[in-house]
Formats: structure tokens, C-alpha cells, sequence
């Protein structure tokens, strides 16, 4: 797993990588998909057949932005249901080699005289979903209070943000005081790993302050930072619900949209840390919407029948079934895991140890809420501060008894949300089981073959 | 047929101690040896029957709103002929059970056949019914008791049974057992029923 | 999408490794020191009543778990530790039906019938070991001074408590807090390897297998409790440092006490958990008529737990959820506030 936990009288500590991978830029694939969530080919403003150009914007008018990353012709239009069980609307694209730049890509003229509605409508141009609640409506939205910008990453197998902080220390600075006139934040924060201490004393803060962070997980989830050094809520999308006033952005994020503004053109491509049982860890550059069969191809590694591919960590991510899984704005890491190595939850009973309340980073009582969830008491799971889960999976990890926690609590909180009958526009709980009957092997619950636990002869 | 359900039914569906899970407090209470148990239990079926025929004879005399006083009066005066009864020829009996013959007035069986049963039905259905439950709650205090008496002295009805090296295990002549060989009971009748029903 | 045979499930991904079975067999582990001491004083008649002991907690697990066709969990150590811990509490010389009727109630009644691992509030060795010791007729068999009285063990044979109980801190002046401290005393198979104990104990709580907090506060609250009695009272009541080390306080400490089902899982919970074990254990040795009161401390504290489960750190506040409007409404909203 490459993960070091340390047991003893506290509980088990999950470390941030602290290595340095040279990122290797890969080669734009022949084909990539693009996908976007929860619309129909009626959004787009293309067919199949359109010829469309790097930075050109998909959406029909006022729908997007859905930008193209590579020059080429869309194959083909379709709906696809991602690994995190969502229904994404999927673009494929045959890509040519070169890049043509759409030319009415707008670059915003004088940067220093800028004003920050235009840097923001720039920003938003340049499509960035993935910070969609900067680019915010400040009649709907209350202000910004926090910004963060952080080099931690997301998962202990992913050292992206690191990785680029440490090539680019130089351009964190303009980043931060470009970033913080962008939106307006009253407050902005640079959050360094401890680890990185020496690197970050040479960039000159100006506007922001640096927080130190420890290095250990789930330190540098966006939930948390915002506790630890921000005005305590994240700031999310409203189609989540959540409304707080800090907003976190990793430090890729953070360049790649200083770079849009400069340049005019969106994000086009992902770094990514690739990881396997054995071997380093490895970073690659990425075009956005490149399979992860390219990724996996450079690096030689083929996954095994009956082991994981997972994209976004080990942690909080996703294991796909499928190497043709596209690389999106948002994936920070591609995880191997040999057959071996793969991890099964049981269906066994709470035996009360309380590690997963030891451990819990938002001190919830985890042992009852799971129990509570587990027999379908969610009225109970409400006064016991189920909402401020942060989905770690940091129980599951610890659990002698294999239980899935993560997915109880999950459980409750939908479950909560259902009886509380969501307004429209937020997001709907999905419960349609269509992966079921494609799944090639949905093994939640698989007692038999935990080797370890059935009795021996 | 209705009369023969009237009385059996407190054999088995409303068994007072394990189905309707009333009168607790003797069944836990006297129930260290068999012979205590049916006592008590022959107790009970006289007090009931005879509570019961008397409470049916009166139930349009007594007004309603005095009626748990007036079934109490009834119960208690049956209960002091049992105590002297067996004060004067069963005193081993007595002298076991204790405080529990008078406490045989607020039995919530007694007072729930009463008031359910025998106010609202003639003498002979009350009869059958106090007969029935009566025996029903005896057989269950006899059969604990049994239970009880063999492994906690190793005796029934005070007689040897187990071999004479046995030690007894008197932990379920204390009142733990009580609840744990009642619980035992209690779980193992309502597997019963459930194979049945299935 | 061309679908690989891969595996999905849903996160994490990974696990630290911990098991139910290692936490068992780790117990196991730490208890074998003291075991073994057992072995060395008292030979084969201790080796005896272990190897009882497990066997019928395991086979009582088994028996139970078929006839109520549930999965056999045997496997899982946690039988097999309760019986080890009861036999350990035993003397030697201990009938063998006796540690079968007590294993079978403690692992029935104690366990199963409330649902089995993990939900049992009282710990299923500690419920074996009340039933015999209430057991009139047999608990002249849980006498150490008259059980032990056949065997050659080169020390003292007095059960130091009994001792104390009777002639006051007089009579147990003869006994050398160090021979106490080695083990070298009357007691439980395994309960009186007081350094043995302790070792196994803080190479659980080492391994992150129990807890630190119960078995500090559970020493804590013996010693501060019967400090308190032997300020009040010398002739009388033992010094803190011999209630601590005659007895099963070292067990009841790190090994009765701590099991998971029924101990509080919040650490405030814990530590007073362990107090009051330890609290309630030189009151019950002080007042009441059995010498030793850790079993019945531990028996009484298992019931509190629910109760001590709610101390707990202040819980975070839920966010404070402005119920978002979409933006369409507040801007019409706002339309027609102006207009």
C-alpha cells in the first residue's frame, strides 16, 4: 500500500508522501472524452462530426462553460455514468496532434488594472467547473471570507500540489495576490505541509499568510483546511447544498486559472500521481479527458484480473471498471492495486473497540452512528453531527471488524437528506442500481474470501 | 366448544407468567422448589376460580366506578381463608411462600381476569376461565420450580434425584436463576411457537 | 465501455490491517507470561483448568451459535480469551464442572443471548466467575487459602486479602511488597503474576490493542481510594501499594475491565470507567465479605456504560446551514423588493 500507519497509544497516523516525482508530460491521445455532469446532448452546441478547436467552448449559449481541451472532431455524443455512480454526459473527441487555439479565446488585457467582476467573468470563460463557487453571483452568495490556496493534496498516494509547488515556487506568489483581487476574499492562506517548510520560506507571502500544516491525512481535505485555517464552513456549489464562506482551491487549480488569465486559455491538461503496489510513485502530465489505459500504458503496469483500478485515491476514491476511464479536471491520482491487495468489507458486527471515534478528524461518535445508520435509525444520527462527516474514510480504514463505515454514515446523511426533501436543484440522492447488472464484480460483502478471518482447518 | 376453548386457552396461548407476562413477581419469587410452586399455584387456582364465579355473580350489582375496590374485597377475603387454610394444615407450605399469600390480593392475573374476563361473562365461562388460567399458572410455577429445585439442590418435591456427590449448583435457587431460568423458559416457548407457526 | 475484470467497491480502498482475530490472539499473546507462571506453581492442575476452560467457552460459542444458526465465530479468539481470562481469575485446584457450567452460562447468557460479540454489556468471563462465586454450595472451591492449601509453591501460602480481611494491616506486615510484585503469592491461576500481568498489559496498550486510559485510571482510582481508607484507618485497611499489587487488581486492570464490548468507548468515559472500577473495588474489599472485590467492581461498572458512554467531547457544532436558495428565486426575490 505504500501507506505508514503507526499503532500504539495514539491512534494510527496516515502520512503525506513527502517525495519528489519529476512530472512527465505525456502525449495528447488519439482520442479523449470530456465528460460533464447532468446534461443532454440538447446543451451542447456541437454534433457529431463537428470539427472544434483547443479552448472552444462545447456549450450551447449560456449553458456552459464546457470547453474543449484538444483540436479534432467529436465522434460521439453519449451518456455515461461515472465511477462515482453519477450520470455525466460524455464527448468524444478524435484528436490531432497540433493544437489549433480557439481565437476568440479572450486574454484580459491589463491585469493589474483589472477589475475583479472582469477577472472573474475571464475565469469563468476559461471553464472552470471544478471552482465553479468562486465564480460566484455576489447578490446570491455571501462574501468570500477565506481563501486557501492548498499544496497539500487529497490523499496520501498523491503528490501533485507538492510536486508543482515545489517547480514553481516562483509563480505561487503572483498566483496568491492575483487569485485573492479575482475574488475578493477579505483573507487568503497559503497551506504548506510542514515537510515543505524550506521551500515555502522562500516565497514571499505579500497578501497571504502561510499555515503550517502537518502533513498527515485527512489534513489537506478541502473540509478540513477550512476548519484548521479558514472561517470553519467551506464554501460549496449550490447544487450541494452547503453554504459557508471559505473557499479552498489546490494550488494547480489556483495557477492553472492565474494562467488563463494571462493567456486566455482553459485548463488543458491534469498532473496526476500514479501508483502501484511496487515501485515509486510517478507523476504525469495529462491533456484532460485522456483514458487512463494511456497512463497505465506509460508506466507499464496492467492491471490484474480481479484487482482495483481506483482513481482518486486510496482513501475517498473511486475504483473503476474500466481502463477507458477518462481523466477529468478533478482526478489527482490513479491507484494499481494487485488482486492481493484488495480490501473487502464485511458484513460482521460492531464489537464497540471505539478506534473510529479515536480517529474521526470531526470527533463524531462513529460506533453509534454507523450502528444507528445500520438499522435504518436516521432521526437519531441528526443531533450527533452526522452533517459534519467529511467521508475521510479514515473509520473504514481503522475497523477491526471490516465494517463499512464510511458507507453507513453516508447511508444516514442520505437518508436524512431524503426525509428532508431537498428543494430542487440540489443534488438528488442516486439509488438506481444501474451499475449492478454491467458491474463485472460488485463485491461489497464478500465473507469467503477473507482468507484471514474464516476458520482454518 | 366455546367453554372447552374458555378454559384451555390458559394452558397454552394467554399461559399466564410466559405469554402475558404477568404475575412476575410470584413466579420469581416462590418458585425455589417445585413444591412451593404448585402451593402457590393451588393457591391462586382456588383464590381465581372463586374470585371469578364471585365477580361474575356481582358484575351488575357492583357500580363501576367502585369496581377494582369491590373485585379487591372479593379477592382478599378468598385469599385470608386460603392463608388460614394453610396456616392451619399445609404450615411447611405457608411458612415458605410467606408474605406471597397475601400478596396473592394485588396478583395482577387475578385482578386482570376480573376486570377482563369474569365482569363482563356469565358464572360458568368465568369459572372455566379462572379454572384454566389457574391451572395454566400453576404448571409453569411447578415446572420452574422443578427446574429451579433440580439443579440448585438436587432434589423434586424433596426427594433426591441427582446422584449423591452432586454438588448443587445453588446459584439458580437465588434470584439471578430466577430470571435467567425464566428468560431460558421464556425464549425457548416462543421458539416453539415460532416452528410451529412456520 | 470495454469492461475489465477488475473489482469494485466503493472507498477506502485500503485498511490498516487490524482484525478482530489479532485483537484476540494478541490478548492471547499477552496472557501466556502469566499463564506460564501459573504452569510453573501449580503444574499440572492449571494446565487443567485452562485447557477447560477455553475448550468449553469455545465449545459453548459453537453449540449456541448452531442451534441458533447463526455463523460460527470460534475463530475470531473472542471465546477463547474469555475463557482464558475466567480460568486465569480460578484457583488451581478447581473442579472441572465447575468451569464448564461457568463458561456456559457466561458465554449464554452473558453473550449470545444479547446478541453476541460486541453487544454484550457484561463481560462474559466476569459472568462465569459471579455465578460461582453466588453459588453457595460452591464457592468454597473460589477460597484460595483453603484451595491451594495441598500445593508447594515455596512462598506464603495465605491469600494476602483474606489475610488482610481478617487480622488487619498487621497480619500481612510478613508479606514483601516485592514477592507480591513477582508473583509470589496465593491467588487466581494467572491473577496473581502481577509483573507478568503488567508486562502483557502495557504490551497491549503498546500494540494500540486496549487502551491507556482504563487501566491508569483503574490503578489511579485503587490507589487515591484505598489511600483515602488507609490515612483513615492503618490498622485496619492495606497500604495503597499493597491493595494494588495483591489481588486481581493488575487483571482486573488490564484485562477484565478493558474488553471493548463492555467498556465506554469516549476517552472521558474510559477514565472514569476505571475509576470507579478501581474505586469501587477497594469499597468492596473494605466493606463487604469477599475479600477481593475487582470481579464484582468491574460487573457493577459494565452496567453503567450506556451512562458513560454519553460523556463525551463537545460535539462541533452542525454548520450553520443558511437553507440555500437557488439563485433564481433570490434574484427575483430581490427584483421585487426593489421595484
Amino acid at each position: 500500500m505504500g501507506l505508514r500507519s503507526f499503532f500504539g497509544i495514539l491512534p494510527p497516523k496516515l502520512f503525506y508522501k513527502d517525495v519528489s516525482a519529476p512530472v512527465e508530460l505525456l502525449p495528447v491521445p488519439e482520442k479523449i472524452t470530456l465528460l460533464w455532469y447532468r446534461r443532454t446532448p440538447s446543451d451542447l452546441a456541437v454534433g457529431v462530426g463537428t470539427e472544434v478547436e483547443t479552448g472552444q467552448d462545447l456549450a450551447r449559449n449560456g449553458r456552459g462553460p464546457f470547453v474543449s481541451t484538444v483540436t479534432g472532431h467529436v465522434d460521439e455524443v453519449n451518456t455515461f455514468l461515472g465511477v462515482d455512480s453519477r450520470e455525466y454526459l460524455a464527448v468524444q473527441i478524435s484528436a490531432d496532434q497540433k493544437d489549433n487555439f480557439d481565437p476568440s479565446l479572450p486574454a484580459v488585457e491589463d491585469l493589474s488594472e483589472a477589475k475583479p467582476e472582469t477577472l472573474r467573468a475571464s475565469v469563468n470563460r476559461a471553464g472552470f467547473t471544478a471552482l465553479k463557487s468562486i465564480i460566484r453571483d455576489p447578490r446570491v452568495w455571501p462574501a468570500i471570507d477565506a481563501l486557501i490556496i492548498s499544496v497539500l493534496d487529497l490523499d496520501p498516494l498523491s503528490i501533485v500540489n507538492q510536486q508543482i509547488f515545489r517547480d514553481n515556487t516562483d509563480q505561487v506568489q503572483a498566483a496568491v495576490e492575483l487569485l485573492a483581487r479575482t475574488t475578493e476574499a477579505s483573507r487568503c492562506v497559503l497551506a504548506v505541509p510542514d515537510n515543505l517548510a524550506g521551500i515555502a520560506s522562500k516565497v514571499s507571502t505579500g497578501a497571504a499568510t502561510v499555515a503550517m500544516v502537518p502533513p498527515v491525512y485527512p489534513n489537506g481535505l478541502p473540509e478540513i483546511l477550512a476548519k484548521n485555517c479558514g472561517a470553519g464552513l467551506l464554501m460549496k456549489t449550490y447544487d450541494t447544498g452547503f453554504a459557508g464562506n471559505t473557499v479552498v482551491v489546490s494550488l494547480e487549480h489556483a495557477l492553472a486559472m492565474v494562467s488563463s488569465l494571462q493567456t486566455g486559455r482553459p485548463m488543458l491538461e491534469k498532473t496526476v500521481t500514479f501508483s502501484s503496489g511496487k515501485g515509486e510513485l510517478q507523476n504525469f502530465r495529462v491533456r484532460i479527458g485522456t483514458p487512463v489505459g494511456e497512463i497505465l500504458k506509460r508506466a507499464s503496469v496492467n492491471p490484474q484480473p480481479k484487482g482495483k483500478l481506483i482513481l482518486n485515491g486510496t482513501m475517498r476514491g473511486y475504483a473503476c471498471f474500466s481502463d477507458e476511464q477518462p481523466i477529468t479536471a478533478t482526478t489527482e491520482s490513479v491507484h494499481v492495486q494487485e488482486p492481493s491487495e484488495v480490501f473487502f468489507f464485511q458484513n460482521t458486527q460492531c464489537t464497540n473497540c471505539g478506534k473510529c471515534n479515536a480517529i474521526c478528524p470531526v470527533d463524531l461518535e462513529v460506533n453509534l452512528l454507523g450502528r444507528l445508520s445500520e438499522y435504518g435509525i436516521y432521526d437519531k444520527c441528526r443531533g450527533l453531527g452526522i452533517e459534519n462527516c467529511v467521508e475521510c474514510g479514515l473509520c473504514g480504514y481503522v475497523c477491526p471488524a471490516s465494517r463499512p463505515l464510511v458507507q453507513f454514515l453516508t447511508r444516514a446523511k442520505q437518508g436524512l437528506s431524503e426525509e428532508a426533501q431537498e428543494p430542487a436543484g440540489m443534488e438528488e440522492a442516486l439509488e438506481c442500481n444501474a451499475c449492478g447488472p454491467v458491474c463485472p464484480a460488485i463485491r461489497l460483502f464478500d465473507t469467503e474470501s477473507d482468507k484471514e478471518d474464516s476458520p482454518k482447518a | 366448544m366455546k367453554l372447552l376453548r374458555t378454559f384451555t386457552k390458559g394452558l397454552w396461548e394467554e399461559l399466564p407468567p410466559f405469554r402475558l407476562v404477568l404475575g412476575l413477581c410470584p413466579v420469581l419469587a416462590v418458585t425455589k422448589s417445585a413444591e412451593t410452586g404448585l402451593g402457590m399455584g393451588l393457591a391462586v387456582i382456588f383464590v381465581l376460580t372463586c374470585s371469578n364465579v364471585l365477580v361474575s355473580c356481582l358484575r351488575n350489582v357492583i357500580p363501576r366506578k367502585v369496581r377494582i375496590a369491590s373485585y379487591i374485597v372479593i379477592i382478599a377475603s378468598f385469599v385470608v381463608m386460603v392463608e388460614l387454610a394453610s396456616q392451619a394444615f399445609f404450615y411447611k407450605i405457608y411458612e415458605s411462600l410467606g408474605i406471597f399469600i397475601p400478596l396473592i390480593v394485588v396478583n395482577c392475573i387475578i385482578l386482570g381476569r376480573a376486570e377482563a374476563f369474569a365482569s363482563r361473562n356469565g358464572i360458568i365461562p368465568s369459572a372455566l376461565d379462572g379454572l384454566g388460567i389457574g391451572l395454566g399458572f400453576t404448571m409453569s410455577l411447578t415446572v420452574l420450580g422443578a427446574i429451579r429445585e433440580i439443579l440448585g439442590a438436587g432434589t423434586l418435591f424433596g426427594t433426591q434425584v441427582m446422584w449423591s456427590s452432586f454438588r448443587p449448583f445453588t446459584f439458580m435457587v437465588e434470584a439471578p436463576g430466577a430470571f435467567i431460568s425464566l428468560g431460558v423458559l421464556l425464549a425457548l416457548m416462543n421458539a416453539f411457537s415460532k416452528t410451529q407457526q412456520s | 465501455m470495454k469492461a475489465l475484470d477488475l473489482t469494485v467497491s466503493p472507498a477506502p480502498h485500503c485498511h490498516c490491517g487490524a482484525r478482530i482475530t489479532r485483537v484476540s490472539y494478541n490478548i492471547l499473546l499477552a496472557l501466556i507470561p502469566a499463564m506460564a507462571m501459573g504452569f510453573y506453581y501449580y503444574g499440572f492442575d492449571a494446565l487443567r483448568v485452562v485447557a477447560a476452560s477455553m475448550g468449553s467457552a469455545m465449545l459453548a460459542e459453537a453449540a449456541i451459535q448452531s442451534i441458533l444458526r447463526k455463523p460460527i465465530t470460534i475463530a475470531d479468539g473472542s471465546a477463547a480469551v474469555s475463557g482464558l481470562l475466567l480460568a486465569l481469575i480460578l484457583p488451581a485446584s478447581v473442579p472441572l464442572y465447575l468451569v464448564v457450567v461457568a463458561n456456559f452460562v457466561g458465554i449464554v447468557v452473558g453473550k449470545q443471548c444479547f446478541g453476541g460479540l460486541g453487544a454484550n454489556p457484561l463481560n462474559p468471563a466476569l459472568v462465569g466467575w459471579a455465578v460461582i462465586r453466588i453459588t453457595r454450595a460452591w464457592a468454597g472451591y473460589l477460597d484460595f487459602d483453603l484451595a491451594l492449601v495441598n500445593y508447594e509453591t515455596g512462598f506464603i501460602l495465605q491469600y494476602p486479602l483474606a489475610v488482610l480481611k481478617a487480622q488487619g494491616s498487621a497480619g500481612v506486615a510478613h508479606f514483601s511488597l516485592m514477592d507480591l510484585f513477582l508473583g509470589k503469592q496465593v491467588g487466581g491461576i494467572g491473577s496473581s503474576a502481577i509483573i507478568w500481568l503488567l508486562l502483557g498489559g502495557l504490551y497491549l496498550v503498546v500494540r494500540g490493542v486496549i487502551r491507556w486510559e482504563i487501566p491508569l485510571s483503574f490503578l489511579i482510582g485503587v490507589a487515591v481510594i484505598a489511600g483515602i481508607f488507609w490515612l483513615g484507618d492503618r490498622t485496619s485497611y492495606g497500604s495503597p501499594i499493597f491493595n494494588i499489587l495483591a489481588g486481581n487488581v493488575m487483571i482486573g486492570a488490564f484485562f477484565l475491565s478493558t474488553d471493548n464490548a463492555s467498556s465506554p468507548v469516549n476517552q472521558w468515559g474510559m477514565l472514569v470507567f476505571g475509576f470507579c472500577c478501581g474505586a469501587m473495588t477497594v469499597v468492596l474489599r473494605s466493606w463487604s465479605i469477599y475479600p477481593d472485590g475487582v470481579v464484582f467492581a468491574c460487573l457493577l461498572m459494565n452496567l453503567f456504560v450506556p451512562l458513560l458512554d454519553k460523556i463525551k467531547k463537545k460535539q462541533p457544532l452542525p454548520p450553520a446551514l443558511s437553507p440555500v436558495t437557488p439563485p433564481v428565486m433570490s434574484k427575483s426575490a430581490e427584483e421585487r423588493s426593489a421595484s
